[in-house]
């Protein structure tokens, strides 16, 4: 099988990624570890993807550390992706709001696919690039797969019993730096790829946003917007 | 005569958006322009339709995009009338031409959760399409008894869709390593395929022997409950001619949809000579008869019985659905 498995990690609980690579089989498993020298989720996958390329797998599966998975439905999954053209598949979807672009789970219409488990198709690489790395963490794999679907690669969501991911546990749902993150990066993402209206109607909203952060004291969002406009990037 | 058509349907470029409507709008015009060799047909959408259905139907792009149906339409309408207007999707313009209305489904009446994000909007078109038309049609008999009961329309004919000639009895049936269970359509929430998945996962404890179930359909709609487990294969989005075989080579086909209008599907395994098993309530009844099981959609024993009981395959008289019996039936009303 020509597919490889990319595992970014950040100051990992050993036993459990030792058990999760055990399970991906370990000889097509490419751990990066962004502990010492923390380039954030996208550098690190980054990282990775390069490698695969050069080892000229035909498929990567991007795999958070957190995810866990029964062989069963790993062998099921592999056995979709090994038949199916250049695409990004996985189990989890989600929605772009129309207005305003944020994201949406669970969703009931498919505009992306997770990127906590994720299989890419080398080409989608070879054609639109890597994963934008300023967002540091998040949506990096809603931006890939937005690049993807307008380069014409198709989205497949193949929803399956036996992968699951905890998720945000990294930083913690609501966490300073999780809404830092996610409040900057949004921005960026809506500058990056949103159509011209959204862009406008982002920036005409943002007073309001700036008053939604407020009274629900976030105050990581709030410092997040301010980076986005001082642009500043990367690591918190 | 100059008939309008509202084709705004067959605007649509993705594949895997060309649902039920869309194959109605395609072949009711398709048989259309082989019938009537006297009317002159405008087809309205908002960029220019790829399929040429011969020169008495003109293709008329109307932009800009939005406000196409609220302003756009009802303006040339005024602008150049016809005689008689065909609401294709389920809508009907501000016009003051003779108003032929299609309705589909009624469904978002009765499972407004199915439906979260258009569930309003459908109903305000509906009701709006039931006060502007002359004539309704329907395509099957539960969506006229339906339209009836809900809004107290008379005027209403029964036209059951047909199905592409490539669906027939004969032909390639599909190769797969187990018998297997088919369900064919979109991902969607109205379609209750955890209700099926669960079902079947039933069914493959109680009889310990390997069967699949092979979904083949749309991803762009999805339902967040589902989650396949073993034997679960889930296709996408096939071509005609492997769909025909999958049918032909299916133990049964299964839809527990909690409410159809018609289903498109499950007339298409019929007329392969394939068994269906299916939800009775919406269209079912009607459509299959006595080819296939009816079970309650709620009632998971009830699908695990019926899954048993087509183990083994039961092949069923073919049944014809046929596009020109359907467009005869609207060419009557023009």
């Amino acid at each position: 099988m020509n597919i490889a498995f990319v595992v970014v990690t950040y100051k990992p609980n050993k036993k459990a990624l030792g058990s999760l690579v055990d399970t991906l089989g370990k000889k097509d498993v490419i751990v990066v570890d962004n502990t010492g020298n923390n380039r954030g989720y996208a550098g690190g996958a980054n990282v990775g993807v390069r490698k695969a390329l050069e080892q000229g797998y035909e498929w990567i599966v991007m795999v958070n550390d957190d995810v866990t998975l029964s062989k069963y439905a790993l062998s099921q999954f592999l056995d979709i992706v090994n038949k199916s053209e250049p695409a990004i598949i996985g189990p989890v979807a989600g929605r772009i709001d129309a207005k305003r672009w944020t994201t949406i789970v669970p969703a009931t219409q498919m505009d992306w696919i997770d990127g906590a488990f994720t299989a890419i198709h080398a080409k989608i690489f070879q054609t639109i690039g890597e994963f934008y790395a300023p967002y540091f963490i998040y949506y990096e794999d809603i931006d890939l797969c937005i690049r993807a679907k307008r380069a014409g690669f198709p989205l497949r969501w193949f929803p399956i019993d036996g992968i699951r991911h905890e998720g945000s546990v990294v930083l913690g749902r609501g966490s300073f730096r999780h809404q830092y993150y996610a409040a900057r990066n949004h921005l960026k993402f809506v500058e990056r790829l949103a159509p011209l209206r959204v862009k406008i109607y982002e920036y005409m909203r943002l007073p309001k946003t700036v008053y939604e952060h407020v009274i629900r004291r976030e105050w990581g969002a709030l410092l997040g917007i301010f980076h986005y406009f001082i642009r500043r990037f990367g690591r918190l | 005569m100059n008939i309008g058509v509202d084709a705004g349907a067959l605007s649509i470029t993705d594949n895997r958006l060309k649902l039920g409507v869309y194959w109605v709008n395609v072949n009711l015009l398709r048989e259309l322009s082989k019938i009537d060799k006297t009317n002159t047909y405008y087809l309205y959408s908002f960029i220019p339709i790829e399929e040429n259905f011969g020169p008495r139907m003109l293709n008329k792009v109307l932009r800009p995009a939005s406000g196409w149906f609220s302003l756009r339409l009802p303006l040339e309408l005024s602008l150049h009338p016809v005689d008689v207007f065909l609401g294709l999707s389920q809508a009907i313009p501000v016009s003051k031409c003779r108003n032929i209305g299609f309705i589909y489904d009624l469904g978002f009446l009765h499972h407004p959760e199915a439906y979260p994000e258009s569930a309003t909007k459908l109903k305000k078109q509906t009701e709006d399409l039931i006060k502007r038309s002359d004539h309704i049609v329907c395509i099957s008999q539960v969506v006229k008894n339906d339209v009836i009961t809900t809004y107290g329309k008379k005027n209403i004919t029964v036209a059951y869709p047909g199905v592409d000639n490539t669906f027939t009895s004969s032909g390639a049936k599909y190769k797969n390593k187990n018998p297997y269970f088919l369900f064919v359509g979109a991902l969607k929430r109205g379609k209750n395929i955890p209700f099926l998945l669960r079902s079947f996962a039933k069914f493959l404890k109680q009889i310990k022997k390997p069967y699949d179930l092979i979904l083949v359909g749309s991803d762009y709609w999805l339902d967040p409950g589902i989650s396949f487990g073993p034997h679960v294969k889930f296709l996408g989005f096939v071509e005609d001619k492997i769909l025909a075989s999958l049918y032909r080579g299916a133990l049964a086909f299964v839809s527990p949809s909690l409410w159809e209008g018609f289903c498109l599907p499950a007339a298409e395994a019929l007329s392969c000579g394939t068994a269906v098993i299916a939800s009775k309530t919406g269209a079912f009844p009607e459509i299959v008869g006595k080819s296939g099981t009816l079970v309650d959609p709620t009632n998971e024993e009830e699908l695990t019985k019926a899954f048993h009981t087509y183990a083994k395959k039961i092949s069923i008289q073919p049944k014809k659905f046929s596009w020109s019996t359907f467009a005869h039936t609207v060419h009557k009303l023009l």
